[in-house]
């Protein structure tokens, strides 16, 4: 039985480097999602935003429209980002699940 | 009798295993089906909405618009009381009160220009479009 509990010692030992290659993984993945997401916004804002422009400079909008539509685009953007910001709040709570699992599984297997 | 010292050391870590995996599901945001049919809800009925105000006054859609307007605040109101769903909560926040509620004040001095309708209803949907996806990507 003492070489049981070595052998566990030994392989949640060995999780470390598992755990670390995980957490990292995941972060360069989720590192490139958010400078494509951001750009992506910020495309999407320039188009919008010359769009009102040229709506105003050919009178079919008002200053005033203009300037509504402008807040009511940062707005916009303020709720995609939030969005952005929840869906990578549930990634994170994978990868704690996802080191919970590795663990267990390690662990049963040794048992 | 080594066997028998280190069965409760294994019968503890198994608790504390079997403990900790939906302690770790219950602090992660779980799917709401209220949140997502207040999504869909909106998304017609708002855009609908919004789209008369190049056609009609805002008086005689005034009940509509009440309606409208306390289906979104009742919106805002669940996600706020969902647990770890702070950024959903701000982002309703966000739409009654930067986009819906600007627009609707807008309205009232009058008929409004039916290429500013469209692109101010576009930027509502877009906003709804981003709440869903938010809700869409929830554990089920």
């Amino acid at each position: 039985m003492p070489d049981k509990k070595k052998d566990i010692k030994v392989a949640l030992d060995d999780l470390d480097n598992q755990v670390i290659s995980l957490v990292g993984n995941f972060v360069k993945r989720r590192k490139a999602h958010y400078e494509k997401a951001a750009q992506m916004l910020h495309q999407n804002l320039k188009k919008d935003t010359q769009r009102y422009a040229e709506m105003l400079s050919d009178k079919k909008i008002s200053g005033e429209d203009f300037e509504f539509l402008l807040q009511g685009r940062a707005a916009q953007m303020k709720i995609e980002l939030l969005a952005e910001l929840s869906m990578s709040k549930v990634k994170f709570d994978d990868i704690a699940m996802a080191v919970l699992k590795l663990t267990a599984n390690t662990v049963f297997e040794n048992i | 009798m080594n066997n028998f010292r280190m069965a409760p050391l294994f019968l503890a870590l198994g608790f504390l295993l079997f403990a900790t995996t939906p302690l770790l599901q219950s602090c992660s945001s779980s799917y709401d089906a209220v949140g997502m049919q207040n999504v869909a809800n909106l998304s017609t009925k708002l855009t609908t909405l919004m789209g008369k105000a190049s056609t009609s006054t805002y008086d005689p859609n005034k009940s509509e618009i009440t309606e409208v307007a306390a289906d979104l605040k009742k919106a805002e109101e669940h996600g706020a009381m969902q647990k770890r769903n702070q950024e959903i909560a701000n982002s309703w926040q966000i739409l009654r009160t930067e986009q819906v509620e600007p627009f609707l004040t807008r309205w009232k001095e009058g008929k409004l220009d039916k290429d500013f309708v469209k692109e101010a209803t576009a930027q509502v949907q877009k906003s709804l479009d981003a709440i869903k996806k938010a809700e869409q990507a929830k554990r089920k």
